[in-house]
């Protein structure tokens, strides 16, 4: 019976039964000599906070081809595909495309070479339609101008066929899952007949099975003549999926190389620009008299009108010194968990007791008693203010510090965040602002706020290292388990479940709303174990 | 340090104010040809009488009082991103309660002042606070609410002043005065200009000071920029949504008991009519910036002035600056983009035509 309900399983069938191609790409642009796409010495600075992004820039790549972009966080990889995409002007160099010279003032210039990105964070229009999102900007259109929603939903459904997307054209974008949307985001690209189509960061949003799901995706893209630019720092992946990548370092480009030519080891060297290549491994703990500070019990929440609650019966405890890793596809109840302990959601029944009292309703700041280090999953939206500066991000969870008597003390505002600033090593300023740093640099930021001071009794981190490299990304596990190691309980909710496996001492699977397993970490827990637990395709444990 | 720093955008909205500014006058002028008889002498009777004859040229400070404080208003409830557009009723509500105040049998000078003051804050208060009650409870737009409440106000402060609280002896649809000992000095004659003004430049520095260096400020623009940040951040969704609209009622109340005791000394049927929307407009032009509403403000009751002034001089419809001010509206508001795009397209023809 669990078969029958794996809807993943069903869509990679469909994707692989998708190689039908009856796409008419134009291939024959490549020009004898020169690649398909050229970008040379491209540079690009933000004056507002002194930032080079880009420095000596430059990126061939063939027409056909999946060609990965990989560098460190602040390497400068989304300023060069944003460049590319016409969504910032550089200050200087050249890009030719197809033989002829590009200059983009706006996204809109880059129609006529069928560029396209799709970005790390989605863009769409959460109460339209898939159709609609899909066709806006190029409705079919009635008698010269109004909407034509029957043409608009056949074009639609006729898209979601050619790429085997199991998406209903009428469904509303905001019901969609993240991997969903990601889907959506490209099926617009190939409405708008993109030829070079730019991916920010397209895994780090998916679980382990969605990424194969999507890498199937990708061979179809490549099958039907488009040219894919993938950015990406996980270098798995790379070798996975690539056929050449091009590496990045403090703004320029280092190499490119044929992704059959280097170990995944020589290419995280060339990445982090040292020999110093970290190889993580965690220090397993169990702790003895060890205090539960968090215990869960018999948490649910249920819907108006839905039989199927979004959690059912979960308990669960986290002790002092442990971390619990808590780990599920997305959709089944990951986020509810997150959302209830944050105070965002209030449970339709149970109970949550932290240090053996109820749960404060809303969040208190980690360094007041009581309080909790929080990372938000969502952390555009709920972790920073991106329009204001890095400092007034940092100060406005701890505003009776950096308020005394309810006037801004603006010398140690400025030098803390300064301080958090080297001790994380962030790319940024006090006063640049928020939106100027590359995504890894934001999250770095909210985990410099959250885990700087003292030891928080209770750590709650959602998704904690998505986004960031793999030496933020080792330094940031380095940190939760030297919290871990200081006494802190670490709920940690992530799916990735390489980071679940190396830093849980337990592990909890979350399925359909209720926990299906709960296991020590041993060597007995395997990622296909994990996978399948997730999957529900076998419950027993 | 800049906790202040309003981002990069600062100089390109010094750019657009620039450019706006640049237009009305030559709308202005446009306008003038078209009309005049005479267009020198429209011309100075609209851009220099109200600067030289000191009648004018008081009045427009005067003019500019109300628009400074209830501009504060505005720009506390749009930076912490609630809209109140229901300052038309607290101004109104505001001045009469003013005068009932005052008219309580109180003989000290300052004591009635700030009674009636405090009376007009109070009102202004209640009256936004109820959108801001509406909005946390019920979630219903302030927008809308705080609208919707002003016309009802108004037509009630219509109805009050035009029955029960009419003063008979008058042949106009009027309040009686405020006891004469009471009203704000005057300091600038033959002009109504008063004391007023300090206690408005007093206010509006107070409001930068709030907004930019206290907690207060600091916790109202985080809710402004991201709601749900605020609330991870422990800001309370009563800090974010009913201490800005209380605030900002109140200010406009206060503004409505200032026209009382600096201008007008009686409520009159209408007369605070469209100060509210002005001082909209004024925090636009500003951007919400309270240091900015000083100049906002004079710029704005600098166009009445004018208009005015032409009506007299030049036998021109004062209509026009309704023209005008809704030229100045429509750019300040929607020019963001476009000349942004100019401009950047000129320094880049610029650095190209170099090298």
């Amino acid at each position: 019976m669990p078969f029958l309900s794996c809807k993943f399983i069903g869509d990679v069938w469909k994707i692989a039964g998708s190689e039908r191609a009856g796409y008419h790409g134009s291939k024959d642009s490549k020009v004898a000599g020169m690649s398909y796409l050229v970008m040379n010495n491209i540079r690009k600075t933000f004056p507002s906070s002194g930032t080079v992004a880009n420095d000596g820039a430059n990126l061939s790549v063939e027409a056909g081809e999946i060609h990965a972009i990989v560098g460190e966080n602040g390497a400068g990889k989304t300023t060069l595909m944003k460049i590319l995409a016409g969504l910032l002007e550089p200050d200087a160099g050249t890009i030719t495309i197809a033989g002829k010279p590009a200059v983009f003032r706006s996204p809109q210039d880059t129609k006529a070479f069928h560029i396209g990105m799709v970005h790390q964070h989605f863009i769409m229009v959460p109460e339209f339609t898939v159709a609609e999102n899909i066709v806006f900007g190029q409705e079919p259109r009635k008698a010269g101008f109004l909407f034509d929603t029957k043409i608009a939903e056949k074009e639609a459904a006729r898209m979601i066929e050619r790429f085997g997307f199991s998406l209903e054209p009428d469904a509303l974008a905001a019901d969609l899952s993240v991997s969903e949307r990601q889907q959506l985001e490209i099926l617009r690209q190939m409405y708008r007949e993109t030829q070079l189509l730019i991916l920010d960061e397209p895994t780090a949003v998916l679980t382990e099975q969605e990424i194969q799901h999507f890498f199937e995706l990708l061979k179809t893209l490549k099958g039907q003549g488009i040219t894919v630019l993938i950015i990406t720092h996980k270098i798995r992946e790379v070798k996975e999926i690539a056929d050449r990548v091009t590496v990045m370092r403090d703004g320029r480009t280092i190499a490119t190389l044929n992704t059959g030519d280097i170990s995944e080891y020589d290419l995280s060297c060339l990445m982090m620009g040292s020999a110093s290549c970290l190889d993580f491994s965690a220090r397993r703990r169990n702790p003895a008299g060890a205090r539960t500070i968090l215990d869960v019990k018999n948490l649910s929440i249920t819907r108006k009108h839905h039989s199927m609650p979004l959690l059912h019966q979960v308990s669960f405890s986290v002790a002092s010194g442990e971390i619990l890793g808590l780990c599920g596809i997305s959709g089944n109840g990951l986020k509810e968990i997150e959302e209830v302990l944050a105070g965002f959601l209030q449970p339709s029944s149970g109970t949550l007791l932290f240090q053996g009292k109820a749960l404060p309703k809303s969040r208190t700041a980690p360094w007041l008693p009581n309080g909790i280090a929080y990372v938000p999953s969502d952390r555009m939206k709920r972790g920073v203010v991106l329009q204001k500066t890095w400092a007034e991000n940092y100060i406005a969870l701890d505003r009776k510090r950096f308020f005394p008597r309810g006037i801004a003390d603006r010398k140690s505002a400025r030098e803390t965040a300064l301080r958090r600033i080297q001790d994380f090593s962030i790319k940024a300023q006090p006063d640049s602002r928020m939106d100027e740093l590359s995504g890894g640099n934001i999250q770095k930021s909210i985990l410099a706020r959250e885990l700087a001071d003292e030891v928080p009794a209770l750590c709650v981190l959602c998704e904690p290292t998505w986004g960031l490299d793999s030496l933020s990304a080792s330094a940031m596990h380095e940190k939760i388990l030297s919290l871990r190691d200081s006494g802190a309980a670490v709920l940690l909710i992530s799916s990735d479940i390489d980071e679940i496996m190396a830093l849980s001492d337990r592990i909890a699977v979350l399925r359909r709303g209720t926990i299906t397993a709960q296991v020590h970490n041993s060597s007995d827990v395997t990622r296909e174990y994990l996978g399948a637990l997730m999957l529900g395709i076998h419950n027993e444990h | 340090m800049s906790i202040d720093k309003q981002g990069m955008n600062t100089r390109e909205g010094f750019k657009i104010i620039i450019f706006t500014l640049t237009v009305s006058v030559l709308l202005t002028l446009v306008l003038l040809g078209a009309f005049a008889s005479s267009f020198p002498d429209a011309v100075t009777a609209f851009f220099v009488r109200p600067l030289t004859n000191r009648y004018f040229f008081g009045n427009l400070l005067a003019a500019a009082i109300p628009l400074m404080i209830a501009g504060l208003g505005i720009a506390f409830a749009f930076s912490s991103s609630n809209f109140n557009l229901g300052g038309e009723g607290q101004i109104y509500a505001g001045a009469l309660a003013a005068v009932l105040a005052a008219r309580t049998g109180g003989t000290n000078p300052l004591a009635i002042q700030m009674l009636a003051l405090l009376a007009a804050s109070i009102i202004g208060a209640v009256l936004g606070g109820i959108s801001g009650l509406l909005k946390r409870n019920l979630r219903v737009d302030e927008l809308l609410s705080s609208f919707l409440i002003s016309g009802i106000t108004v037509y009630s402060v219509d109805f009050l002043i035009a029955g029960p609280l009419r003063d008979t002896s008058s042949n106009f649809m009027t309040t009686a005065a405020i006891p004469a000992n009471s009203a704000f000095l005057k300091i600038y004659p033959p002009s109504n200009l008063s004391t007023a003004l300090f206690l408005a430049l007093a206010a509006v520095i107070t409001g930068k000071f709030i907004m930019d260096r206290t907690r207060i400020g600091f916790e109202l623009k985080i809710a402004g920029a991201n709601r749900e940040f605020a609330q991870y951040a422990g800001i309370g969704a009563s800090a974010s949504t009913i201490l800005p609209m209380v605030l900002s009622g109140a200010l406009h109340g206060f503004s409505g008991g200032i026209l009382i005791f600096g201008t007008y000394f009686k409520a009159m049927r209408g007369f605070s009519a469209g100060i509210g929307w002005s001082a909209i407009a004024v925090s636009l032009i500003a951007k919400n910036n309270p240091l900015g509403l000083i100049p906002a403000a004079f710029f704005y009751a600098y166009l009445e002035a004018g208009s005015k002034s032409v009506m007299l001089g030049a036998n021109i419809s004062s209509e026009i600056v309704l023209i005008i001010q809704s030229a100045v509206l429509i750019l300040i508001t929607a020019t963001r983009v476009p000349l942004a795009r100019l401009v950047s397209n000129r320094n880049q023809h610029k650095k190209e035509g170099k090298r």
